[in-house]
């Protein structure tokens, strides 16, 4: 498999599409922000375990999580209490100055995200290409072509837009947009796996635990800043 | 009648009284699925047992300031599912009692079936199955692989398949199984069948919502099943198969519709209670998202005075289901952003309703089903008001 991915997001985007979310997520965190927990919006963590427990600052900013009051782990919600992740709420949250590295995260977890996306594609169409229906493969109905063709379009609006995106510069709200874009995306193509996707150890698992990463990370879009 | 005459507010009133009990237990459900066997004396739990139960067979119905409820009118139903969700859809799929295998004895069961079902759910706290749906198959009736084989000395049958993501599998004690008896249409049959039957195993299938309903997988392994466990013996084939079935799914549907719009409704109270104060867009949004759940509300009670009137009738079913499903969906993640970044990890119920959306899409017929029974219904003139299809001759076919 290959990916059109810029070289330094490769690694979380093609994890994140062959191994799973905490594989790719240890590796955005090991490219953006060693050795810290990544703090969103509103103060919250969400990170690899290992990663997670021996994080001794919190990022951007780099305070130190020694000595900070009022940081907790949360439970992580019940289809997903086994993941190696850890969730913490309480952290200090980007404050302006930290919105420029915070804009590098939220690109790396972009490509993260896409990959998962591109992961539910790819299962979907193994999924469908075994499936029939009384009057021949799914794969091959027109409203399951219609959900794959808006998936895949989605996708590439996406990957366009990413591949383009510059770190240090463009509008934070168009790279939030991509995130929700794929957030909706996912949701729309879901269904085609029937409850397949529904299950706790199924293909659905990884698109919560990046649903559950974009719920922590993306900012309501008024609080983006206006680049200068 | 999208609204509800005084009896039907009484019954909608004492609802939600009993269903506002189980919302504290919500997220324990959801992570410990047994939760349900301690809350067996809730009213919510016990009514639930006992009900959808014909007038015929139950003796001790619900009777709330003198008025009898039987919940076996698809519009009763509505209105207490409607309830029962908005207190906790997971709780509502884990409730012991006749629910969909019922609806099914109902229609096609004859009277000695009739009495043995109800009677096992009167007895005590039962819970039911209802085994359609099977792995590579999806709920497609007309590709059922389960198979019940004749015995050579002529006593019965001997039933085999594979079953998935069957609601309450393992706590179930009695339910109905989907099968085949030949290929073809006239070879459909559902089978009353006891989980404590030879051969029955049930495995658990945790799923990313709705994890009280605790789904699971059955096998079915050469369970042997005798004439009196065949629903509808004293009907045709097609009256006990197919024309039965698709008369139990409308019936259904409405139901399904009512718990989408229990929950849509539970997450926008959950928003209107959890964040007082309001921006003037964020006022405009809920105000649209009630007016939305109203609609819905009332196409599905529509729906369910159809099914009531011709349980045949079913294609409004599925524009309520469609819709309902969408905006239970829709509804659950509005609600989730409302309350801004780490709103999954800080307000874990609206996390637990988003995920039980979820399921609302597999219950009853996927979207797509729904979608083609809707066009077709279109196509027919079936709904009020569009004239059925006039399709042109193409040139070809000139």
């Amino acid at each position: 498999m290959t990916t059109v991915a810029p070289t330094r997001w490769t690694r979380p985007h093609d994890t994140a599409r062959r191994a799973g979310v905490e594989a790719a997520l240890t590796d955005l965190y090991d490219q953006v922000a060693a050795g810290s927990l990544v703090a969103g919006p509103a103060g919250h963590a969400l990170a690899p375990g290992v990663v997670g427990r021996a994080a001794e600052r919190v990022w951007p900013g780099g305070t130190p999580l020694r000595g900070l009051t009022g940081v907790a782990t949360v439970p992580l919600p019940a289809p997903v209490r086994d993941a190696d992740l850890l969730a913490v709420r309480g952290l200090p949250a980007p404050q302006a100055a930290g919105w420029e590295p915070y804009r590098t995260w939220l690109l790396g977890l972009a490509w993260l995200r896409l990959g998962v996306s591109a992961g539910l594609l790819d299962r979907a169409r193994a999924h469908l290409a075994g499936r029939r229906a009384a009057d021949g493969p799914l794969l091959r109905q027109q409203l399951v072509q219609a959900t794959l063709a808006e998936a895949v379009t989605d996708q590439l609006t996406v990957r366009a837009l990413l591949t383009d995106a510059d770190p240090d510069a463009g509008p934070d709200a168009v790279l939030v947009q991509a995130h929700h874009q794929l957030t909706t995306s996912d949701h729309a193509l879901l269904p085609v796996l029937g409850a397949t996707g529904f299950t706790e150890d199924g293909p659905g698992r990884a698109v919560y635990l990046s649903h559950l990463l974009a719920d922590v990370y993306l900012p309501v879009r008024h609080d983006v800043p206006v680049p200068a | 009648m999208p609204d509800l005459d005084d009896r039907l507010r009484l019954l909608r009133r004492h609802a939600r009284g009993w269903a506002a009990e189980l919302r504290p237990y919500a997220l324990e459900l959801d992570r410990d699925p047994d939760v349900v066997l301690r809350l067996l004396a809730a009213p919510a739990v016990t009514h639930a047992a006992h009900l959808q139960i014909p007038a015929a067979f139950n003796p001790a119905p619900l009777v709330l300031a003198g008025e009898r409820f039987h919940l076996t009118a698809a519009l009763e139903r509505v209105v207490f599912c409607e309830e029962i969700a908005h207190g906790d859809l997971g709780m509502m799929l884990a409730l012991p009692g006749a629910s969909m295998s019922g609806v099914l004895v109902a229609a096609i069961g004859d009277r000695a079936q009739q009495e043995w079902f109800y009677g096992r759910l009167l007895d005590r706290p039962t819970w039911t199955f209802f085994a359609l749906t099977e792995p590579g198959g999806g709920t497609d009736a007309g590709g059922l692989r389960t198979r019940a084989t004749a015995l050579p000395d002529g006593s019965g049958w001997s039933l085999t398949g594979r079953k998935r993501y069957i609601s309450n599998a393992l706590r179930a004690s009695v339910g109905v199984v989907f099968h085949r008896t030949a290929d073809g249409p006239l070879g459909l049959a559902a089978a009353l069948v006891e989980t404590s039957a030879t051969g029955f195993a049930a495995a658990p299938v945790p799923t990313l919502g709705v994890r009280g309903a605790q789904l699971g997988a059955l096998t079915l392994d050469a369970v042997p099943v005798d004439a009196g466990q065949i629903l509808g013996r004293h009907l045709s084939p097609v009256r006990r198969g197919g024309w039965g079935w698709q008369r139990t799914f409308n019936l259904l549907r409405p139901t399904v519709a009512a718990m989408a719009v229990g929950l849509a409704q539970a997450a926008c109270d959950h928003v209107r209670e959890h964040r007082r104060a309001l921006r003037p867009d964020e006022r405009d949004a809920l105000a649209r998202v009630e007016g939305e759940i109203e609609a819905v509300r009332r196409l599905t009670r529509r729906a369910a005075v159809e099914v009531d009137s011709d349980s045949g009738s079913g294609h409004l079913a599925s524009a309520a289901k469609l819709r309902a499903t969408r905006l239970a969906a829709d509804v659950t993640r509005w609600a989730l952003r409302s309350f801004g970044p780490g709103a999954r990890l800080d307000q874990p119920l609206l996390d637990k309703f988003a995920r039980d959306a979820g399921a609302l899409e597999y219950m009853e017929g996927t979207g797509n089903v729904q979608r083609l029974a809707v066009a077709a219904a279109l196509d027919r003139g079936a709904f009020d008001g569009y004239p059925s299809a006039t399709v042109p001759p193409t040139a070809a076919g000139v």
